[in-house]
């Protein structure tokens, strides 16, 4: 018992972290469960590359910015297991309805031009500061 | 031993178009007959999104991740769990021209067939199209009459429009699916532009029931397409096999697969597996009418021919996906109810009658479309909402005809092997985004994805009809080169295909044949 809570310990950080970059707060419980539960359905979620699992380790301990990194990881076919991971935690944070960011019955006055723009400038900020922390820390 | 006048293999469309044809006459149906295993607990898309049913919208294995490491693995509409039993039948692989695999997948097994993933396009093709495809031995004649007759029994919901000419018919459409605003913005400026040389544009022709109509219900538009296959108020060829086997029409055997057959003077003799209790038995007909969809077909003629390793044709109808954004629409308030297929366009300033179908995204997942923005996730996320409204994609394709690169073949195991040497590539993208851009629709060329090989599912030609057939070739009447009792009545049997959906045509065909079997006097 204590051994599967150890080796369910950095996937369940994971989750909190990922999470937390993408939605700019905690995790709740029931998302964390199901992320760990999901890697352990889907057993192509663990058959990556090393060197690519250990860049998503190396952004976790790190504490950078892995949704300004991973554009920078993806490539035709088989995803970067960041974007496969990040991909995972949209869907269940999709699929939970707690999570505001992807209602569809939100009245249009959120959806104005300017918070359009300002996303926009966000956006391209975060990419541009991508590429600098994945060269910065080699990350492939 | 089961004796009958008929026996249909398949209930798909081209099965229960023939079925219709030949009820009361001593016909069987034999099909697989696989079922939903899963039905979608909730009436919308957004319903179960609100109530945070985590597995209903992801499934209770995760299915609708399928494609969460290797993009495009399964195809979007076949990851729900209700949707899984479609493709459970003969497997199949599809190789590009450099030896790689493009596809693996699986033909179906289904009660209705493909007809349970289809988009319900359900579109005639006119003397233009044949003539332009070529190959076809006969005239559009010979189909008309069932076209009418199909289009009636179905419920066709669309608009007498621009795109009349294009789409011949136009009897007693039922009220257009409605509109979402991109769309809807679309259509009313090219309608203040007028029409001219260059893109024509309407109302998508589907199989969707606006209004009740022969006892079925009007759809509800719940965004459920990708999610759900038994809504009768979406036409499938399972409708039609449950009201014939309820009025007593024709006999059906399903959990049964024809594995061979054999023709005498006074019949066929067929051998069919129970595949609940695995075990053989034989049927006889008179005739034997082949409809278990293109790739199965071919593989049990080339199966029953002992013709491991000898190769038929094959066509596919992959086509060309591209994004266009009405920034007029942007930060609309999304519709609560909508259907994918939204316009249907071709072009009037060129030869080549490609089709244009403009989708609404509706139905998908959004997450679904993270992948494809070139965005941080969360960004992408905070900008979908305000995209989405102003959002469409085309699917667009074009004339298909048999290339000698193309091939299926029987491969030692009996499964199915595809060679797709020629990829045709979609070079007229930049025409399209050059005729929206003055009604408000904006893309770039680049931004156009090629589907891979194999992807298109509007399978045909691995049988094709000819006035004088060679081997592994069909006759005008649907016979097998060398026989007088079998007959193709599916996909296979297309010698080429316009560039619009092939569906309402492969069932026209097939009550055709049925038609000319039922008067053939033997």
């Amino acid at each position: 018992m204590d051994d599967a809570v150890s080796a369910a310990a950095p996937l369940m950080r994971e989750a909190r972290f990922l999470h937390q970059h993408f939605f700019g707060r905690g995790a709740s419980a029931q998302f964390v469960d199901a992320y760990c539960r999901a890697h352990s359905d889907l057993p192509e979620l663990q058959a990556f590359k090393a060197v690519e699992l250990a860049t998503v380790r190396t952004i976790v301990e790190r504490d950078l910015d892995a949704l300004a990194i991973e554009p920078w990881l993806r490539r035709p076919g088989r995803r970067h297991p960041l974007s496969a991971k990040l991909l995972l935690v949209a869907y269940l944070a999709e699929a939970d309805a707690s999570h505001a960011e992807f209602s569809r019955g939100t009245p249009s006055v959120r959806c104005t031009l300017c918070r359009f723009v300002t996303v926009c400038i966000a956006a391209g900020t975060q990419l541009l500061w991508g590429r600098v922390l994945r060269a910065r820390h080699g990350l492939i | 031993m089961d004796s009958f006048n008929y026996l249909i293999v398949g209930s798909g469309p081209a099965g229960m178009a023939a079925a219709r044809r030949l009820k009361h006459r001593g016909t069987c149906v034999v099909d697989v007959g696989e079922l939903p295993q899963h039905r979608f607990a909730h009436p919308s898309l957004r319903q179960a999104l609100n109530t945070g049913d985590i597995q209903a919208v992801l499934g209770e294995r995760w299915e609708m991740l399928a494609n969460l490491v290797t993009p495009e693995r399964v195809h979007p509409k076949l990851r729900a769990p209700g949707m899984r039993h479609v493709l459970s039948g003969q497997a199949y692989e599809v190789y590009r021209a450099d030896g790689s695999r493009s596809l693996s997948a699986a033909a179906s097994h289904a009660q209705g067939g493909m007809s349970n993933a289809w988009g319900a396009q359900l579109l005639r093709y006119t003397r233009e199209d044949l003539a332009e495809a070529g190959d076809w031995p006969l005239r559009i004649e010979a189909l008309e009459p069932h076209y009418m007759d199909l289009e009636r029994h179905i419920g066709i919901s669309g608009s007498i429009d621009d795109m009349n000419g294009y789409l011949g018919g136009g009897e007693n459409l039922l009220e257009p699916v409605p509109l979402v605003p991109a769309a809807d913005h679309l259509l009313r400026r090219y309608a203040r532009r007028g029409r001219r040389r260059g893109l024509v544009l309407g109302r998508a022709r589907l199989a969707v029931l606006t209004q009740p109509y022969r006892g079925y219900p009007a759809y509800s538009f719940g965004e459920t397409e990708f999610f759900s296959a038994d809504d009768p108020s979406i036409y499938s060829a399972t409708r039609t096999l449950r009201e014939l086997v309820q009025e007593d029409a024709i006999a059906h055997l399903d959990h049964s697969e024809v594995v061979r057959y054999g023709e005498s003077s006074e019949g066929v003799e067929i051998q069919v597996l129970d595949r609940r209790t695995q075990r053989l038995h034989t049927v006889r007909a008179k005739h034997l009418l082949l409809a278990c969809g293109a790739l199965q077909t071919a593989r049990l003629v080339l199966l029953n021919a002992n013709a491991i390793g000898q190769s038929c044709g094959f066509i596919d109808h992959t086509p060309m996906l591209a994004p266009f954004f009405v920034p007029r629409m942007f930060g609309s308030m999304l519709p609560e109810q909508s259907f994918p297929v939204q316009l249907l366009a071709t072009f009037n300033d060129q030869p080549q009658r490609d089709m244009v179908s403009f989708y609404y995204p509706g139905g998908l997942l959004w997450s679904d479309l993270l992948g494809d923005i070139p965005l941080p996730m969360a960004r992408a996320v905070d900008l979908l909402p305000f995209l989405l409204g102003g959002m469409l994609v085309a699917q667009i394709w074009e004339l298909s005809r048999p290339s000698r690169e193309n091939r299926l073949r029987l491969v030692e195991d009996g499964s199915i092997r595809i060679d797709y040497g020629h990829r045709p590539r979609y070079d007229r993208l930049d025409r399209l985004v050059k005729h929206l851009r003055p009604l408000g629709a904006h893309s770039l060329a680049r931004w156009g994805s090629m589907s891979e090989p194999g992807r298109g599912f509007h399978y045909a030609g691995c049988l094709p009809m000819r006035r004088e057939p060679s081997p592994f070739e069909t006759h005008v009447d649907g016979r097998l080169w060398d026989k007088r009792r079998v007959r193709v009545l599916d996909g296979a049997a297309l010698p080429s295909l316009p560039a619009k959906n092939h569906s309402l045509t492969m069932m026209a065909n097939a009550a055709r044949i049925a038609d000319d079997c039922a008067g053939c006097g033997y």
